[in-house]
């Protein structure tokens, strides 16, 4: 803990993965933003009916209509300069102050994932997400610059995870599957609906499975919470949350909680830039394709990607990728290797690893 | 913007997660459990039925108010006025009666922003001398257990009795 603290005054790193996630964010608060005024316009304004603010000292001190509305102009606005990074961290800043100010004015508004949203958009004010991806961005190299506020970010995230986790730990109806098995009967139609295969929809609402599914939920919650810390599980970590996401996603509705949460998977990547190498073979179909691919999708910016000119000794393969460590994979442990940096193909990872732990020095391992 | 100086950032830190932690152990409290990340916490289907309770010649009564949320109560005068539910409480899950809908934050949270929504609309019946108050029965179903009901009532407006100063 001493050490956590010690690290917050000194850390530093490369910023340039902070302008992905508040791309991210920035997008995620305008489509709120937006969704609000949508709200406004369907239901009226709030303030001219029956509310409940979270605390005494704002009731019946709703603003003015017209004051509203600009405040959600303003959101809006606040939300599209994050996005392109005009003035992005006090456009932040400000999002989530305005963004909890109407929470606390009428808790009927309230939502985890907005208040969450609103949380992360607070923190990130405080790192220098304004450093790549964006339009106030300094030419020339970005500075090494300090992580604190992504490691509080990262805590949070944490939190979260334990938050949640440790609630339906201690709640009996979660603990033996009744909440998800009537959950998973309410929504099942929903998950058909977004491509879920009925047979396997119906397997899930069995007592048993929800049953067996709510303790592996319960797991999965505080496994994250604990290993996303850890280097030998962090990637096995991010895989399992992306999977577990993008389930919640298909079974449920949760506004923009799973992008939020796989977004801010990428606080978790090593801070550095173009510290791997993929080398493609330019007379092969398949080298070409995967050369342009991650050229295309390394959003992380992870590798340093070159044709090489094939000679005898690398003529027998389309990729080579050079680990951080300077060590080589091919074939699978390539793909595996592309899969789990390449945010697209992530999900991917777990497969391919699983197939390339059976070769000659698997990808299973976290080695970087 | 301006970067925290280093020394304060460990402060900056402890407060942030102080706040937290303390927002996280007191959710349970909140009917709600807002600010304590508590997801899915329930899986909770209610179904709302509103009456208005009267005091006339028949005596004290409830009369049940129609799907629509509107009904047609007297004045002083014994003039018809006409009433919405809508007119004051605009969120779809507060103002749909007599269907069972999902209670997505839970029985606890519905149920206490009914008791709201009661209190709000009663206080907002101008002219009303027919409504002594408004009455919510509630079946809730929870975790796919089985129906129970809850009564919710929102303050007098009147009383014959005196209380509250007696029919306005």
């Amino acid at each position: 803990m001493r050490d956590f603290f010690a690290r917050l005054r000194t850390e530093t790193g490369d910023p340039y993965v902070l302008g992905l996630v508040r791309v991210c964010v920035g997008a995620f608060l305008f489509w709120h933003a937006l969704s609000a005024a949508r709200e406004l316009s369907a239901l009226g304004y709030f303030g001219d009916g029956f509310y409940m603010p979270f605390l005494d000292a704002l009731s019946g001190r709703a603003p003015a209509r017209g004051v509203f509305v600009g405040i959600l102009a303003l959101r809006i606005l606040l939300g599209a300069m994050i996005v392109v990074g005009l003035a992005a961290r006090p456009a932040l800043l400000a999002s989530a102050l305005l963004g909890l100010y109407v929470l606390l004015l009428d808790r009927l508004q309230f939502h985890h994932n907005r208040y969450t949203l609103l949380v992360f958009a607070f923190l990130l004010s405080f790192t220098r997400c304004d450093q790549s991806l964006s339009v106030a961005a300094t030419p020339g190299p970005r500075l090494e610059s300090p992580l604190w506020a992504v490691r509080l970010m990262q805590v949070q995230v944490s939190l979260v995870y334990l938050a949640s986790g440790g609630s339906k730990l201690l709640d009996r109806d979660w603990r033996e599957g009744l909440v998800l098995g009537d959950r998973l009967l309410r929504f099942g139609e929903q998950a058909v609906a977004r491509g879920v295969p009925a047979g396997f929809v119906h397997f899930l609402q069995e007592p048993q499975v929800s049953s067996g599914l709510a303790k592996l939920a319960i797991s999965t919650e505080l496994f994250l919470c604990v290993a996303l810390w850890l280097r030998k599980s962090r990637v096995f970590a991010l895989w399992w949350g992306v999977m577990f996401h993008l389930t919640i996603e298909l079974t449920s509705s949760v506004e923009i909680f799973t992008w939020l949460m796989l977004a801010l998977y990428a606080l978790f990547v090593t801070h550095d830039v173009r510290a791997r190498k993929l080398f493609y073979n330019p007379r092969r179909m398949k080298g070409v394709a995967l050369g342009w691919t991650v050229r295309l999708l390394d959003w992380f910016l992870r590798f340093d990607v070159r044709a090489w000119t094939p000679d005898e000794v690398q003529g027998g393969h389309s990729i080579v990728v050079v680990r951080r460590d300077g060590s080589l994979a091919t074939g699978v442990r390539a793909l595996a290797m592309i899969a789990r940096t390449v945010p697209l193909l992530f999900p991917l990872w777990g497969p391919l690893a699983l197939v390339a732990s059976f070769t000659r020095k698997g990808d299973l391992q976290t080695a970087a | 913007m301006v970067d925290l100086p280093p020394r304060v950032r460990p402060w900056f830190a402890a407060l942030f997660f102080g706040v937290q932690a303390a927002l996280i152990v007191t959710a349970a409290r909140r009917p709600d459990h807002a600010f304590g990340f508590q997801m899915f916490s329930e899986s909770t289907v209610i179904r709302i039925r509103p009456f208005r309770e009267v005091d006339d010649a028949f005596g004290i009564r409830l009369v049940p108010i129609d799907s629509s949320g509107s009904w047609v109560s007297k004045d002083a005068q014994g003039n018809a006025l006409s009433f919405a539910w809508n007119d004051r409480v605009k969120r779809p899950e507060l103002r749909i009666f007599d269907q069972w809908i999902f209670a997505g934050y839970g029985a606890d949270a519905q149920l206490d922003r009914l008791r709201g929504a009661l209190s709000d609309m009663a206080s907002h019946l101008e002219g009303d001398t027919d409504t002594r108050r408004l009455v919510f029965e509630v079946d809730v179903k929870k975790n796919g257990g089985e129906p129970f009901v809850v009564r919710l009532e929102s303050p007098y407006r009147w009383r014959r009795d005196g209380v509250n100063g007696g029919a306005p």
